[in-house]
Formats: C-alpha cells, structure tokens, sequence
C-alpha cells in the first residue's frame, strides 16, 4: 500500500527528514511517536503533498506509484487522506456544501442529494455531532474536539485507503476520545483492506486501538520500529533511550 | 446614427422613439448639464473614457416580441449563452431583455395584469402610461444629480418601468436581463421602480457582455419610489466585459414604515462606480445594501454604498464584500448621513475584503457625518487573504486548487449569495468558478 523509501525532506533549505523508510500494508494500524518538533507532523504532511515541503531525496511509493511529483488533490483521489492537527476554519462556507462535493468528486458522481444525506446522517451520531452542525461553515467556532470529529466524519464517507491521522486525539476530552476510537474501529471494520497512520504522542488513544506496529522518530528521523510493545518501553523510559541511539 | 453626442443626436432620439415634447426638452437640458459638468475626478480613472466615440443609441433591427416562440433563434441563443436554463423559464414571472438598447421581449402575468401591476420597458411606459410616468420620472434622480445622470437623461432608452398599486404584492421576483451587444455602444437603460403603500415587489436584473476590443460604456439610471409601508428589493448581478465602464446611478426614496434593498453583484468591468442609495425620508423606514464586488487584472471596482436617515426612527444596515485578484483593485466607498435632531436612528456598516495576492488591492472610504446624537452607529471592516493553510486544507480533501478557491470565494460572499433567489445563486456560484479559471499560477 505504502512504501516510503529513503526520504528527505526539506522546508526553506532546511533538512526536517533524514532518510526515513517505512512500509505499510492493506488494513494495518500505525502509529508514528516521537517528541514535539521531531518531525511526525512533517512527515505525514510531506506524504499528502503539501508544497512546503521539499522532497529532496527518496520516493513515497503508494500502490506501487511514485507520487512525489504528485499534487495534493491527486492523492486524495488516489485515496489517501489527512486529517490535520489544526483544520483550517473557512469562513460562510457551509460545512454540508463542501461535504457534498468532496463526496461527489470521491467516487459518487451522480449521487443524488439524497443518497448523500442519508450517508451523512448515517455517520452523524458515529462521531457524536448534530446535524445542525451541516449547516454551520466549515470549523468556524468548532471546538478542538468538534474539529477532530468533523476530520474523521469526512475520512467514514469518503473512505480512503491510508488515512493520515495527525493528532486526531489532541484538543480532544475523554468522551470525544472515546468516540474518535469507536468510530475509527468501526472504519476499519467496514473497510477491512484501508490502513491508518495514527500521529500523536499520548497513549491513551492506543489503549483503544491495536496498532499492528510502531515508529519512533527524532530528530528527523525514524530511530525505531516495532509491535505495540514499544509504547509501553516508551512510557517507563521515554524517548531519551532512543536519542542515543540516534547519535 | 452616428457617434457622438449633440443637440442633433439628442432630438433624433427623441424624435425616432416619438416622444412628446416635454421629453425631449428634458433631454436637450440634461445635455447641456452633461456638457458643463467636469468629469468626476475623486474616484476610478476616467481619463480613457472617449464620450465622444461612442453610439449613443442604436436601433434594433427585430420587432418588440412578447410570445417566447417568436423570439428569433438567434436571441435565445444569446440567452442560452447568459445563463438562463431552460428549466428557470417557467420561474420567469415576465421576461424582459433589453437587446441592442431595445427591450425584444417582455411577458407579464395575467394574474398580475389583473390586480393593475405595470411592468414594461421604460419607453412604452412613457407613451402608454404618461401621467403615472411624468409624476416620478427623474424624481428621484434629477438630471443634475452628477454628470453621468446627466448624459443617461438625455440619451436613455430602454429600462424598465414598473408600479405596484397599492396593497398588491407580486410573490415572484421580476426579472429582466440586459446586454451590451454593438461593439462601442453606450447602454444607458433608465428603470423606474413606484411602489404603492402597502405593496411589495422584488426586482431583478443580470448582465453579462462578451469580450469586445475598444471602451464601452455602461451609464444606467434607476429610480425606487417606495411609498408609506412599501417594500422593494432590486437585485443587480452584473458581469460586464473588462472594456466596459460601468458608472451606474442608483437611488431610492423610502417613506414611513417603508423598505428598501439593494442587492448589488458586481463583476467584471473596466471600471465600475456604483453606489446604491438609499433615503430614507419617513418614520420607521428601513434600508439595506448587500453587495459584492469582484476585481481581477486591470479592473477597478469602486463601489459602495450611500445611506441618509432623514426621519426618526430609521434603520439602515450596509454589507459589502469585495474581492481583488491578479492585481485588481476594489474600493469601497460610503457615506453615511444622519441629519439634525432625529431620534432613534439604527445604522451598521460592514465591509470584508478578501485580496488573492499581494498585487491586489483593497481600499475603503467612509464619510460619516452625523447630525444627532440618538443614534447607533456600528462600522466594521476588514481584510483578509487567502491562506496557504485554507488552500491545503481543501486540497488534500480532494479539491483542485481552483475548486479549493471557488469554495473559500463561495463562502466569503455567502451573505450576499443568500440574498439571490435560487437560480441566480446557482448562476453566481458558477460566475465565480468561471472567475478562478487560471487565478492559481
């Protein structure tokens, strides 16, 4: 499904990513750990396509494509998807405007407003929001935790093959956790061959998910890679034993 | 006819549409006062303006229609090309195009016949309805109001003319569409809008001009009268090609209790200035201006809008939104005037500016001048750009960067769009994707 090979990736001339490899397969759960600044959110980033950031070396190969040369809307309709740490706020832009065209464009063309409506509804109480918030603009006055959710209603309808999850438990309480868990298990089981990469540096949101493997960055680079173990090395020992082995 | 502007021309005019006298005295003056009056120099650049290359008035060659199936081929092609969808005809309470400075076609309802509502074009309204038409033409706007009231009152022609009796209420909006269609000929429509006490109606207007080579100019005069407990709303969507100059007067008279709005689309154009008044003369009446302008290469739109509270107890709230792009320029430019010793007076001004890239530009100019001191006044602007982030955002959902545009676009101007009736919305959201085509480098 993905295969990162070697990557590096700059921002403004500066080296942010060293040589990073990784490889996923069909249905599996990751998760990327590292400390703040580490470069977790930089790399998923770069693997959507955002133009800041410098592919200088290496290859992102997803189903067997090199997209590195590949705009940003290009890989979603591929079927990758991001949910950012801070998704931006647009302004009178209603939120069941976009959802509609964003489901249109994905694969249901000539889905009729209906058929929409019904999937939307259907996938409403999942993620615990209220239909009320369809006619609201697109994370205005949303709260931390109404953004994540409202990220992971559009990745239910849109159901894409790799979803790139940055901190989709960050700004979010216990309940709206517990929800994003739920609902993420649900996904995967409706769409057993679609694989997530989970960003974050808490714990809590993996004792609801089995992560099949785990990777550690710092500094840039990918230091570590193994089963869910890891997470609890990571918690009685932290990063630092991994920092010296960087070095 | 030839180009140019003269006494000759003027009386040819008049004489051609067989006018009576009065009329073509009210011409002739409104000549001399066009020919006194110096260019207005405190807003757009006018210097490339060439009055005198210009056709002020040309005769179409087709008959009026007002059967849809004897509008010749080619005019419905015309209208395919305007946006107008065949499945919207139906909704089309009466149509009137004005085509080469002449309306071709024009339905009205029976229903509406019935109950005495008046919707014509502007020169039939002055032979068929003369008394009606004499009592408030150039009432409202006089000849001497500025120089480009001045040059439409003495070559106008077309327009639209409608009354309302009173009491009567027309559920459907009016709609009229109007195009530039001779290469360098000047469109100077004159609508004249008379709300009876008690009535209410919505009228609408689109425009949209294919690319020519040379200036053309666009100078419209329209007049709302809205009598005690009336209630108009005029919606204006205007694309005209980047050659035009659209200098436009446009001004209504509120009396007690009553309403007015100006919903006011403005794209395209050379350069455009519009300000849509609103006086508001009686007890209790109420003025609204939502408007949008979009600016791209070489386009100045200087818009805005005007508001004086002569009466107690009067309400009048301003939404601009303009967008500049490629280099464009949106000006804002208002006025806001409350006279002497007036109670109760309730005013709010907003204007957002949105600027695609640095080369654009946005600039505002409020006049305030308030005379009393019971008044609520609210003044509020601002200006934004288009964030990398947002652009981000919605294309790693799925959206070309034009599409990711268009839907930031569609939301800032939401508050306009929400004023259109259903068609023209859908109309605009396609205006504005068409507007995106090749903004993203």
């Amino acid at each position: 499904m993905l295969s990162v090979q070697n990557l590096c990736v700059s921002v403004d001339g500066k080296s942010i990513i060293k040589k990073c490899s990784l490889n996923l397969e069909p249905g599996k759960t990751h998760v990327l750990m590292g400390p703040n600044g580490s470069g977790k959110s930089s790399l998923v980033y770069t693997l959507m396509g955002h133009p800041s950031y410098q592919v200088d070396q290496g290859a992102i190969l997803f189903e067997g494509e090199n997209i590195v040369d590949m705009p940003a809307h290009h890989r979603s309709l591929q079927g990758m998807y991001l949910s950012m740490q801070q998704p931006s706020t647009i302004a009178g832009l209603q939120v069941i405007v976009l959802l509609e065209e964003l489901y249109k464009i994905h694969g249901n063309k000539d889905a009729s407003h209906e058929d929409f409506l019904g999937q939307v509804q259907a996938l409403l109480p999942v993620v615990g929001l209220s239909e009320a918030m369809l006619y609201r603009a697109v994370n205005d006055n949303f709260s931390g935790g109404e953004r994540k959710r409202f990220e992971i209603l559009q990745m239910m309808l849109l159901k894409p093959k790799l979803a790139l999850l940055d901190e989709i438990d960050s700004g979010v309480d216990i309940d709206g956790l517990t929800l994003i868990a739920s609902a993420l298990e649900q996904y995967q089981k409706e769409n057993p061959q679609s694989s997530i990469i989970i960003v974050t540096h808490y714990r809590r949101i993996l004792k609801h998910l089995k992560p099949d493997m785990v990777h550690v960055m710092m500094n840039g680079e990918l230091v570590r890679q193994g089963d869910a173990s890891l997470i609890d090395q990571i918690e009685h020992k932290g990063y630092e034993q991994y920092a010296k082995r960087a070095e | 006819m030839q180009k140019g502007l003269n006494k000759k021309i003027v009386t040819q005019i008049s004489e051609q549409k067989n006018e009576p006298g009065w009329m073509t005295d009210f011409r002739l003056q409104a000549l001399e006062i066009f020919e006194q009056k110096p260019m207005p120099s405190w807003g757009a650049d006018l210097s490339e303006l060439a009055t005198h290359d210009i056709h002020y008035y040309v005769k179409p060659n087709v008959e009026k229609q007002h059967d849809w199936d004897a509008v010749p081929e080619s005019i419905k092609q015309t209208f395919e090309k305007l946006g107008v969808p065949q499945a919207e005809r139906s909704l089309l309470a009466g149509v009137g195009a004005q085509f080469e400075s002449e309306v071709i076609y024009k339905r009205l309802k029976k229903k509406w016949q019935e109950k005495g509502v008046i919707f014509l074009d502007t020169d039939s309204a002055l032979h068929e309805y003369p008394e009606v038409f004499k009592k408030y033409f150039a009432k409202v706007i006089p000849a001497h109001d500025n120089k480009f009231a001045a040059l439409n009152s003495a070559v106008w022609s077309g327009g639209s003319f409608v009354y309302v009796p009173s009491g009567v209420s027309i559920d459907q909006p009016l709609q009229a569409y109007f195009r530039i269609n001779t290469q360098q000929m000047g469109q100077f429509e004159r609508t004249l809008i008379v709300a009876e006490p008690g009535s209410f109606v919505h009228y609408v207007e689109g425009c949209s001009a294919p690319v020519y080579r040379s200036s053309s100019l666009h100078s419209a005069v329209v007049e709302v009268v809205a009598l005690q407990d009336a209630h108009v709303r005029y919606t204006t969507i205007q694309n005209w090609s980047s050659n035009v100059y659209n200098l436009v007067t446009k001004r209504a008279h509120a009396y007690d209790r009553a309403q007015v709005e100006w919903v006011d689309g403005n794209f395209g154009s050379k350069v455009t200035m519009k300000y849509p008044c609103i006086v508001l003369k009686g007890k209790h009446s109420k003025g609204q201006v939502v408007s949008i302008a979009v600016a791209g290469a070489e386009q100045h739109q200087d818009s805005g809008a005007k508001v004086i509270h002569l009466a107690d107890h009067t309400t009048s709230n301003v939404i601009a939104k303009s967008i500049s792009k490629k280099g464009g320029r949106s000006s804002y430019r208002g006025l806001l005037k409350v006279s002497k010793n007036l109670k109760g007076v309730v005013s709010r001004v907003q204007c957002d500016a949105l600027l695609f890239e640095e080369s654009s530009q946005s600039d505002t100019y409020p006049t305030v001048d308030i005379g009393s001191d019971d008044v609520d006044i609210g003044h509020e602007a601002s200006v934004s750009k288009i964030s990398d982030e947002q652009l981000f955002y919605l294309m790693s959902k799925g959206l070309s960067a034009q599409q990711a545009q268009a839907m930031i676009v569609n939301g800032f101007i939401d508050c306009f769009v929400s004023q259109l009736p259903m068609e023209y919305a859908v109309e605009i959201n396609r205006l504005i994707e068409h507007e995106m085509e090749g903004s993203i480098g």
